[in-house]
């Protein structure tokens, strides 16, 4: 959720923020771009037409983020650069309809853009809300714990990064808790993504193996691309037969 | 005397008065603020003369390149022998010049243009010596008569001298040579200086040594936005964000650029936002020109589509061209 002010001189802060409000909410570049013009041109549109200033605020509800630009109504509306001319009367009843919704303006160009835009005006000022689908969610990361005779299986799914990985290394502390001589595997087949947080929450999950003396850790799944990668990190042994009928490959067992 | 003054650091900027096309000379004045002291320039790189000494300071390497290629197109269609002392490799700089409209390819092919790369012509190794880099200027200033041609122009970017170079503080004595060198001459040089790496210090101790200041007019320039003339080809460029708050220097830009005849471009390639009243103010200017004219703009892909959007491509004098296809 972003609440942000603006007036005249703040555009530019508010397209940052803006900008970097869709770009957190997963909007690809391209719409983002899109996203920053149509709030830019509602914010422009209440400080010119409106009452100066006024506020955006933005929210994600069910994959599709919304922008709502308000301005700080009890203004005093001037006429706009006439190019809907004769609405000075209809303007009095509703300044909403005074707005430049003309073919090349800015308004018209912010509703070709937005998935869908609307106007409205009350006595507290005029308020436009915009709505942009957001690209269909990733999956979530997930944990899936299977026990089996010779140890326990960790099955990491999705994305694994910045946002999620915490939930792996408290995942494993509180395993090795409860179970000293820990055997695990963790297993990587169904993972979607992968950052430098994912690779520095799997560095300390091998060292806090490491440090629990009777504990060992396999890693297993991985595409051949991430195991070079982990290789190059130490974290498995070049040597690790891939081989399924053996143990499984990129073992670090036992525990140096 | 050189006419740039300098007070201290931070952005530079020439403010156009009442400039028209081609008489920069005398109209720029100093930007002045709190934060802000000016070198301020007193010619436009289209007006430079043989036997000038011109210091050029540039804010960025479009800039750079921008005013290099004006200076070296007028130096070929004017039939003198033209030298880039480059910090790119030759086959970069030509292809900078290349981008430009500059025919520098057939002028290198052909003898009369050449490009080389600063520090193999001015250092020894990795030292600098004022000796040896008048040596180079001596040898080009009596080569090029002799290979026919009825003048000489040199650009050098000196950005060699921003890295660790020993003998670097003989550089205001090189600077020195190079103006007594040229006192009589047809022999123009043009010294390159960016000014935002170079540090007041040495900007000050070798300005004085230049019979010019050169520097890009300039209609608006704050942290977020840039828009200045562009020389070659001619136009305007901007680079930032532009919205409706910047609207005046835009409408004068485009004002000043339209005034010269031909075909202007309108290099946005370093503008990632543009609002709806800006957009269609350029394409409001390119429809009023006569069909005859073309206008070029250059976008970034992030603002193609609102020149699409608001009926650029319905003009038919606008070319689009996006990104770095151009």
């Amino acid at each position: 959720m972003l609440d942000q002010p603006f007036d005249a001189d703040s555009l530019y802060a508010l397209r940052a923020a803006a900008a970097a409000h869709a770009s957190q909410a997963g909007m690809r570049e391209g719409r983002c771009d899109d996203l920053v013009f149509v709030v830019s041109e509602l914010a422009a549109n209440a400080v010119r037409h409106g009452a100066g200033s006024g506020r955006l605020q933005m929210w994600t509800l069910a994959g599709i983020l919304h922008c709502r630009v308000s301005d700080d109504g009890a203004a005093q509306r001037s006429s706009h650069e006439g190019d809907s001319g004769g609405a000075a009367g209809a303007a009095a009843q509703d300044p909403a309809a005074a707005l430049p919704v003309t073919r090349g303006h800015g308004l018209w160009a912010a509703r070709q853009i937005a998935d869908q835009l609307s106007l409205r005006s009350g006595p507290e000022g005029t308020i436009a809300t915009v709505t942009f689908a957001l690209p269909a969610a990733r999956p979530s990361f997930h944990l899936t714990r299977h026990t089996r005779d010779d140890g326990t299986v960790l099955e990491l799914a999705g994305d694994l990064d910045r946002r999620s990985a915490p939930e792996l290394t408290a995942a494993i502390r509180d395993l090795t808790t409860g179970t000293p001589a820990l055997r695990l595997v963790l297993d990587l087949a169904a993972l979607t993504f992968w950052d430098s947080a994912a690779l520095a929450a799997l560095i300390t999950v091998q060292r806090h193996i490491n440090d629990t003396p009777a504990a060992t850790l396999t890693l297993t799944g991985m595409s051949d691309q991430f195991r070079h990668r982990l290789e190059a990190l130490g974290l498995i042994s070049q040597s690790a037969p891939d081989d399924t009928a053996g143990p499984p490959p990129g073992q670090i067992t036992p525990p140096r | 005397v050189s006419a740039v003054s300098l007070a201290g650091r931070g952005r530079y900027g020439l403010k156009i008065g009442s400039a028209s096309p081609g008489s920069g000379r005398g109209s720029g004045c100093l930007m002045s603020g709190d934060d802000v002291v000016a070198v301020g320039a007193d010619a436009q790189i289209t007006d430079l003369a043989v036997n000038d000494h011109a210091c050029l300071t540039f804010g960025e390497a479009e800039e750079m390149f921008d005013l290099t290629a004006a200076f070296v197109r007028d130096g070929l269609s004017g039939g003198l022998k033209v030298v880039w002392l480059s910090d790119l490799a030759p086959p970069q700089a030509l292809g900078e010049l290349t981008r430009r409209g500059i025919t520098a390819e057939p002028a290198a092919a052909a003898g009369q243009m050449v490009v080389a790369a600063s520090q193999d012509s001015l250092l020894a190794g990795r030292a600098f010596a004022a000796d040896h880099a008048m040596g180079w200027l001596t040898g080009q200033m009596s080569a090029y008569r002799g290979e026919g041609y009825p003048g000489l122009r040199i650009a050098i970017d000196m950005s060699w001298a921003l890295r660790p170079v020993a003998g670097i503080e003989q550089l205001p004595g090189f600077e020195e040579g190079i103006a007594a060198a040229l006192a009589a001459t047809k022999v123009s040089v043009l010294c390159q200086y960016d000014r935002d790496r170079f540090d007041a210090v040495t900007l000050a101790s070798v300005s004085a040594f230049h019979s010019r200041s050169v520097a890009a007019a300039t209609y608006h320039n704050d942290a977020v936005l840039r828009i200045c003339r562009q020389y070659a080809p001619p136009g305007i460029r901007l680079a930032g964000e532009i919205d409706q708050s910047a609207e005046d220097a835009l409408a004068m830009a485009m004002a000043e650029a339209i005034r010269v005849d031909g075909d202007i471009t309108v290099n946005m390639a370093e503008l990632s936002f543009i609002d709806a009243a800006c957009t269609r103010m350029i394409i409001d200017t390119a429809r009023s020109l006569s069909p005859a004219r073309r206008v070029a703009l250059w976008c970034s892909p992030a603002i193609t589509p609102r020149f699409v959007l608001l009926g650029a491509t319905d003009v038919r004098c606008i070319s689009l061209v996006t990104g770095h296809d151009r």
